[in-house]
């Protein structure tokens, strides 16, 4: 397992270095001066000219990133000229955030998902399938952001239930609960209609295998029965699984910004409209080490569930 | 599955039962304690509130995208200023914005007078005593000429390459300054500039024991002034606080707090207020006026210097040396359509200041609705209809820019009507300020026509300089190819001219020059849409874009009907 382990990150490497490029010529083609945006439009030439200086703007692209890059290799993440503070303290601050958001919209989405579809499956063609379909398909259909202000005004604007802005953390742990629940509702709703809808075509599949028929020809119970295909049908799940929490441990800008949630999202829209750009390096080359991992922490559950995918794998 | 018809190897029965078991506990818990929070949050989460015309916390949502950075000056524009620059700082001078019976004008702060010398070089201020930073450092000339060299001067120790750059335009006429004794300090300008005071409203100045400790870089965690708040808790993108300065020279603020929230959404800062999580939210959305109204909250709107007024490129044809086609387009303009979109927050500009303001010229009639009109200068002009297609940049977003996208679909209506086809260039925010940075002479925007602005139109003389001038004295390139010598010259010399009428005189002129010319589409005046919950008192709205908190205070925490009314 862990030559599995070490063999999946090296091989992550080059995909890094990739994103890395593609992230550093997408910003540094955006229109605007990063100069201006630091100094606002009363800047003087001459500031912004000292300034695009200290930022190395004046350099060529190329040497540009290879500069970024040193400081990566050398654990330096960079300083954000705007935010004035180093972008590894800024990352901190931010992961911490989304990772308290992604992980209780995971366990809603992910463990509901896997329960709503298993019932869908097991009972399918029946009402409880065909509500359980839909709550999925609306999952799917309804936009994560205008879900988001539709639950900000009826839950907090008209009925007070929850808050409207904010993590709470800055004020006590307990306080993060009522803040979580609406941009949990909100940011998991995609992940629970996904996981839903893999698990009942999973569940499906599975009940169709000759194993089934030889248990219940051995005469065992429905519940047994039941664990038996949960077991079998649960792998493509947890791929579909992977990709989803890396997806939340992403943070989603239009969730974290409609209700001011200070985690990755916020902070990348903030510094892509700022021109923050060592900001915005930063946060992309993190987001696409975190679903590195959780893909290689996925590849390597599913190799311990099943033996068959570790011998193909080995 | 084997062939022998026995299950594939997984995990035990007994892993699978746990799993599900603790799946579902886990579930319980957090159902039972996000519910049982929500409720102690909405039953005993509110803040203080003041009584007998004090106290109170006030909680506000900002438009900005952050928190504004407490350093001097700060940064987020204006709103800064109005947030966190003006509750932390004072300048040796600042605004009277605690009335709203005319725009507010430099008065004593930290300087409680000041005298000027013959030639009109060189300024003398004498410093009011006995007071101190928030650390307890005494303000005196040192702290004075500190911060004047942290802000100006390159080989100073601790200069401040940011904050610099960010003053620089408000330092423009600055030579020298020196200290004269403890409470004197004297500031020599490169030419006569009667402007000065409003210029040293932006200078605020930060506690230089602070600055020695903790240095630049580290300034924003510990950012101290003399100001009638004290930064008592900062965590950037999240909330700032701001405590009363008991002992503030100017007295004690009503408020015992203010508290500032980030929130460039208008949707969710509406939330923000119904919910009871702020007492003031900035911009609602217009069409939650009404609902707010209906609900018992405060809606604030007022003049303030304050426009959107595009600018043509005036580099190139179609517009250079085509005064009757700028005339045209400002005619073709239905500014009252336009402001019933936006819901009556903003009203017609005849002029490039509001009806009321210094400089408006009351004997210039100004623009209004007339396609026939505007049809003819078109003619005039040498445009048949459907021959002419513009490209008019505009901001998505951004704070002071109104409601861009309705507006200007309703723009190219109104042109569309006349004959003239204008193509929407939507852009960011920062992308605009780039463009007025570098110029639309540039090949990079030259293909731009018409440029989005949206000026504090008069809240500064000196501001004038940002759109009208053909060569900026800080050196600021030329954005949109504007070059009439008449507004120059009278430009300057309202600069130089220490008689305040005589001075609006010269500044009138230059309005009438601009005006005449259509040098810009004079669009809309904004109303400096906020609302507020009915337990804030003693709110002023001045015509500014900043605003006085030492008079405000929060009663008991009522707030509109929960109805969706």
């Amino acid at each position: 397992m862990l030559r599995i382990a070490i063999q999946r990150l090296v091989m992550a490497i080059p995909i890094l270095i990739g994103v890395t490029v593609i992230v550093f010529l997408l910003v540094n083609v955006l229109p605007g001066d990063p100069a201006a945006a630091i100094l606002g439009d009363n800047a003087t030439p001459a500031a912004r000219v000292q300034i695009a200086h200290q930022l190395g703007l004046d350099q060529p692209l190329a040497l540009r990133y290879l500069h970024w890059l040193g400081h990566i290799l050398s654990g330096n993440l960079g300083y954000s000229p705007y935010r004035q503070r180093p972008v590894a303290d800024l990352l901190t601050q931010a992961v911490g955030n989304t990772l308290a958001l992604a992980t209780a919209s995971a366990l809603v989405g992910l463990l509901g998902g896997v329960l709503l579809g298993f019932i869908a499956g097991r009972r399918r063609g029946t009402l409880t399938d065909r509500v359980i379909s839909i709550v999925g398909l609306s999952g799917l259909s309804i936009p994560s952001f205008f879900l988001a202000v539709v639950l900000l005004m009826i839950f907090s604007a008209n009925l007070r239930w929850f808050p409207a802005a904010g993590t709470g953390l800055d004020v006590s742990f307990v306080a993060f609960f009522p803040h979580v629940v609406l941009p949990l509702i909100a940011g998991s709703l995609t992940t629970l209609a996904i996981t839903t809808r893999v698990t009942r075509a999973s569940i499906v599949e599975t009940e169709g295998s000759d194993f089934v028929l030889t248990l219940q020809a051995k005469g065992l119970g429905s519940t047994q029965i039941s664990r038996h295909v949960l077991k079998n049908a649960i792998s493509p799940v947890l791929t579909t699984s992977g990709l989803q929490v890396g997806y939340l441990l992403g943070g989603s800008i239009l969730i974290e910004t409609i209700f001011s949630w200070p985690g990755i999202g916020m902070l990348v829209y903030n510094a892509i409209t700022t021109r923050d750009l060592i900001v915005v390096q930063g946060a992309t080359l993190v987001v696409a080490l975190t679903f590195v991992v959780v893909n290689l922490i996925v590849d390597l559950l599913q190799a311990t569930i099943d033996p068959r995918l570790r011998r193909a794998v080995q | 599955m084997a062939g022998d018809g026995t299950l594939p190897p997984t995990l035990s029965r007994r892993t699978w039962t746990g799993f599900w078991k603790t799946a579902v506990l886990i579930t319980v818990l957090i159902t039972a304690a996000s519910l049982t929070s929500a409720c102690m949050s909405v039953a005993g989460g509110a803040p203080s509130s003041g009584k007998n015309g004090a106290g109170g916390t006030l909680r506000i949502a900002m438009s900005a995208g952050n928190i504004p950075f407490p350093t001097t000056p700060p940064d987020q524009g204006y709103e800064g200023y109005r947030f966190v620059g003006n509750n932390i700082y004072d300048g040796l001078t600042k605004y009277n914005l605690d009335q709203n019976a005319a725009i507010p004008t430099p008065q004593p702060a930290l300087a409680t007078s000041w005298t000027v010398s013959p030639d009109q070089l060189t300024w003398t201020f004498n410093l009011r005593r006995g007071v101190t930073f928030h650390d307890g450092t005494p303000f005196n000339a040192d702290a004075v000429i500190f911060q004047l060299n942290r802000e100006d001067d390159p080989h100073f120790k601790y200069y401040d390459t940011l904050a610099a750059a960010r003053l620089a335009t408000y330092l423009i006429f600055f030579k020298n300054w020196r200290k004269i004794d403890d409470y004197t300090v004297s500031i020599t300008t490169t030419q006569p500039y009667a402007w000065l005071l409003y210029d040293l409203a932006h200078v605020f100045f930060p506690s230089p024991t602070v600055v020695q400790t903790y240095g630049n870089a580290n300034y924003n965690q510990h950012a101290t002034g003399t100001g009638p708040f004290i930064m008592t808790k900062y965590i950037d993108g999240q909330v700032m606080e701001l405590t009363a300065n008991d002992h503030y020279w100017g007295g004690r603020p009503k408020l015992d707090k203010i508290v500032l929230y980030p929130q460039p959404v208008a949707a969710s800062r509406v939330a923000m207020l119904q919910s009871n999580g702020v007492d003031w939210a900035e911009v609602p959305s217009p069409d939650a006026i009404n609902q707010l109204r209906s609900q018992g909250y405060q809606i604030f709107m007022g003049e303030y210097p304050h426009g959107i007024m595009p600018r043509f490129n005036l580099f190139r044809a179609p517009f250079k040396g085509n005064v009757k086609l700028r005339q045209a387009l400002n005619f073709a303009l239905n500014r009252q359509g336009i402001t019933a979109l936006v819901n009556n927050v903003g009203y017609p500009a005849k002029q490039y200041v509001y009806p009321g303001h210094p400089n408006y010229d009351p004997a210039f009639p100004g623009y209004a609705y007339d396609p026939a009109k505007a049809k003819q200068l078109l003619a005039d002009a040498g445009y048949q209809p459907g021959q002419l297609h513009l490209k008019f940049a505009y901001p998505t977003g951004g704070s002071g820019n109104m409601f861009p996208d309705p507006m200007m679909q309703q723009l190219q209506a109104d042109f569309k009507a006349v004959g003239v086809d204008v193509e929407l260039m939507p852009m960011e925010w920062s992308t605009i300020v780039s463009i007025g940075l570098t110029g639309l002479d540039k090949p990079e925007w030259s293909n731009i026509d018409i440029l989005w602005s949206s000026p504090a139109a008069g809240q500064e003389p000196d501001g004038f300089m940002l759109n009208f001038l053909c060569q900026r004295p800080g050196g600021q390139p030329n954005a949109a190819g504007m070059c009439n010598p008449d507004v120059d010259r009278n430009y300057f010399a309202a600069s130089r001219e220490f008689d305040p009428r005589k001075s609006t005189g010269y500044l009138q002129k230059m309005m009438d020059a601009a005006l005449t010319d259509a040098d810009f589409l004079f669009w809309m005046h904004d109303l400096n849409l906020r609302v507020m919950s009915p337990s804030v008192h003693g709110f002023v709205q001045p015509k500014s874009w900043w605003v006085d908190f030492g008079k405000i205070w929060v009663g008991e925490q009522c707030c509109g009907s929960q109805s969706n009314g």
